[in-house]
């Protein structure tokens, strides 16, 4: 029942030297094993160098040594670059891509002492809302794997909720750590843009991506991005701003924090017991001693046509350099070089990413570019003036992750549209570069449930800290799926 | 708005993309709705907003210092590369 | 060149490309020593392997800045690169990082002078040093569609 620690216990039981990072990676890796056919949530193993690692970290505690995460088990997803280590991002492009160096991120978590299990099922290159888009097959939700988890970090959310790991790495382009988050009834956590680096993880739309963290609870998403976050000078967007300790800033009362909810966000797309989940949390909040109101941010519907203009753009540049000739996916025999470039890509990648590599294409093509690409940056300037006025008159702001509990496996994959949806709640904080949480707060159906915090600019210590007071409140956050208890 | 099967084929070459001649109408469709739906922005007045490429402002572009930071390591670099010779990658005869 | 009745004017364009003397790459920490073997000097940056990040070497931008100044250009306070995103082998990103609409030198002038004595001034369109801060791959490119062209028009001599 090892598992049933969190991240937190985990680190202390380890220094207290309760049990040993060698049985602990044990543990973890015979509940992946046995949930593979069932969740398929890992894309690669690392078995070998994971005991190896961890007992490495039982020397270095032994010696008295040993960072924050000492031997903690923990696993990556599959965007993140890692030595030595297949980096797949969910692609038949990279099927084959073993990455030659670590993105900072890994390395970061190395340095603190974790031990990382294996790479996590990911949508097709971060693009995605189900993990159904993954060339490895789709992720299932433990909670009933007949529904998606979320994506496009549904491997990090359904090994999370399954209690396969602790923690895990994500990403969020356009709510991708946040709606699994809420599918799989665990917490996560997108930081303000620059405050994590991306150098190392494969990028999709750079002006957009953030890595961060899935758990299951606030303490330990804060325990783990305190470790992951900070200044890297091979990531020309990252800040240059000392991290504070997430982790000591939790408990701080809530007396007195003005808390905005989102009126735009409560629309006829949001399921009705979804809303009632949400209003019932904030009565939590309020209870709390949170001062609750509305506030309207009217440019904010149009968050997903904005975001569906700029992602598009920024993918289909990015992915440019997927072209069969340095690493990666190469057709057979090609006829000439326009060939290679064709056939490569065109096996290479997925249905989705090739809609959105097009889509982006078109409106950076001339005579488009001024329509879409410049009208979509001046709306976001317009999203993101709304926030920042919003956060004139409150603390942090609050609603729904995602208007819906999960859907079943294929019930949106017919339409890209309905499924560009889902997202609806959570890319304005995209857009703008505010850190955004999702912490579960109730089932709807029997499935669960997300509330999303949204904050200011570097403001990640304050949505921990109202988190980490709803989840002492609450035990919304300890439940697991009954198949993984 | 619906795009032609020939702005389908011209964008594909661009993103030097090859599509099997059935997919054409799919991404035809789909393309269209979601050009549909970005045609929503012409509803917001950005008149005088100046375009948003960075969500951080204030911010300006970190400079390095000029020093040689990097080795040879071009035979690791290589091990993933579909076809390389004498440190070189391999592709088909460019003819121009 | 007179023919057919018409009197041409023949203008010839020179787009001009200058390596700065820089010790390591624009974009990334490898050498830009001349001579190495092919892909010595390349790394991961170089290379645009998955997740890699550029980072613009100062010094780069003190020289475009210093050349600007020697002929007379416009520096712009406020410079942006921009992505040109096409497909070719030597172009590992599929992109070239340039600088497009708002370079960090625009305008200038050039004085030659000519074999026979006289003085040409060659003047330079925007965008003059995109030349300099740009990814531009190894071989000579001279695909670009941009003019930014110094044109050599002989000053009328006397008579």
């Amino acid at each position: 029942m090892i598992h049933r620690n969190s991240l937190t216990q985990l680190a202390a039981g380890l220094r207290a030297k309760k049990f040993s990072s060698v049985e602990l990676v044990r543990a973890y890796l015979e509940r992946i094993a046995a949930s593979q056919p069932a969740l398929n949530a890992f894309v690669s193993v690392t078995g070998e160098q994971a005991l190896q690692a961890a007992a490495a970290a039982d020397r270095d505690i032994a010696a008295g040594g040993g960072g924050a995460l000492a031997g903690v088990p923990i696993a990556h997803k599959d965007l993140f670059c890692t030595a030595g280590v297949r980096t797949t991002c969910g692609s038949r492009m990279l099927d084959n891509f073993v990455s030659p160096y670590d993105a900072t991120v890994v390395a970061k978590l190395k340095a603190a002492g974790a031990v990382t299990l294996g790479k996590l099922n990911m949508d097709e290159f971060a693009m995605g809302s189900s993990n159904e888009t993954s060339y490895f097959g789709p992720v299932r939700n433990p909670w009933n794997t007949d529904f998606v988890p979320g994506g496009s970090s549904g491997g990090s959310a359904a090994a999370v909720a399954a209690r396969l790991v602790p923690a895990a790495t994500a990403t969020d382009t356009g709510g991708s750590i946040r709606q699994p988050a809420a599918l799989c009834g665990i917490t996560g956590i997108k930081p303000t843009y620059g405050r994590v680096s991306r150098y190392g993880m494969v990028a999709f739309a750079s002006s957009l991506d953030q890595g961060g963290v899935l758990a299951t609870s606030a303490q330990d998403a804060a325990l783990m991005l305190r470790e992951m976050a900070g200044f890297d000078p091979n990531d020309s967007t990252s800040v240059d701003a000392p991290v504070p300790d997430y982790v000591a800033a939790l408990d701080a009362p809530l007396a007195g924090v003005k808390i905005g909810l989102i009126k735009e966000f409560v629309d006829e797309g949001l399921d009705r017991e979804n809303e009632r989940r949400i209003r019932e949390a904030l009565g939590v909040l309020e209870r709390l001693g949170a001062s609750l109101r509305e506030v309207s941010l009217p440019n904010l519907p149009l968050s997903v046509p904005v975001y569906y203009v700029v992602a598009p753009a920024e993918c289909s540049s990015n992915l440019a350099r997927y072209d069969g000739v340095r690493f990666g996916h190469r057709c057979k025999e090609p006829r000439d070089l326009q060939d290679l470039y064709r056939r490569s890509r065109g096996e290479g990648f997925g249905a989705e990413v090739k809609r959105r590599i097009m889509t982006g294409t078109y409106v950076l093509s001339a005579g488009y570019y001024d329509a879409y690409y410049l009208k979509a940056q001046r709306v976001r300037q317009l999203i993101a003036a709304d926030f920042k006025r919003a956060f004139g008159e409150v603390d942090v702001l609050v609603g729904p992750t995602s208007p819906t509990a999960a859907f079943r496996i294929g019930a949106k994959t017919a339409d890209p549209i309905t499924m560009y949806l889902n997202d609806i709640y959570t890319i304005g904080a995209n857009l703008a570069g505010l850190p955004a949480m999702s912490v579960p707060c109730g089932f709807v159906g029997g499935l669960p449930v997300g509330l999303q915090i949204v904050g200011p600019h570097f403001a990640e210590a304050r949505i921990l800290n109202v988190a980490h007071r709803y989840q002492l409140e609450t035990d919304w956050h300890r439940k697991s799926p009954e198949r993984f208890a | 708005m619906s795009l032609t099967r020939a702005q389908i084929e011209s964008i594909a070459h661009l993103a030097r993309l090859e599509l099997e001649p059935a997919e054409i109408p799919v991404y035809q469709e789909s393309l269209s709705r979601i050009i549909d739906l970005v045609g929503q922005l012409d509803r917001a007045d950005t008149g005088g907003v100046a375009p948003m490429a960075h969500p951080l402002p204030g911010l300006s572009q970190r400079l390095r210092t000029d020093e040689v930071t990097e080795q040879d390591r071009h035979e690791t670099y290589q091990a993933s590369a579909p076809q390389v010779a004498a440190g070189l990658y391999l592709v088909p005869k460019v003819i121009e | 060149m007179t023919g057919l009745g018409n009197d041409w004017e023949t203008v010839i364009g020179l787009e001009i490309h200058a390596q700065l003397a820089t010790r390591s790459k624009i974009f990334s920490g490898a050498s830009t020593a001349y001579g190495a073997p092919p892909n010595a000097q390349a790394s991961l940056v170089d290379l645009g392997f998955p997740g890699v990040l550029p980072v613009l070497n100062g010094e780069a931008v003190r020289m475009a800045v210093c050349f600007g100044l020697a002929i007379g250009a416009r520096i712009a306070r406020h410079s942006v690169f921009a992505r040109k995103n096409y497909f070719y082998p030597d172009l590992p990103k599929g992109y070239q990082i340039s600088q497009y609409e708002l370079p960090i030198v625009a305008q200038g002038a050039l004085d030659i002078v000519l074999d026979d004595g006289s003085t040409s001034r060659c003047t330079r369109g925007w965008a003059g040093s995109r030349a300099w801060i740009s990814t531009a791959p190894a071989r000579r490119s001279s695909r670009s569609s941009r003019s930014r062209t110094c044109a050599l028009r002989r000053k009328p001599s006397p008579t």
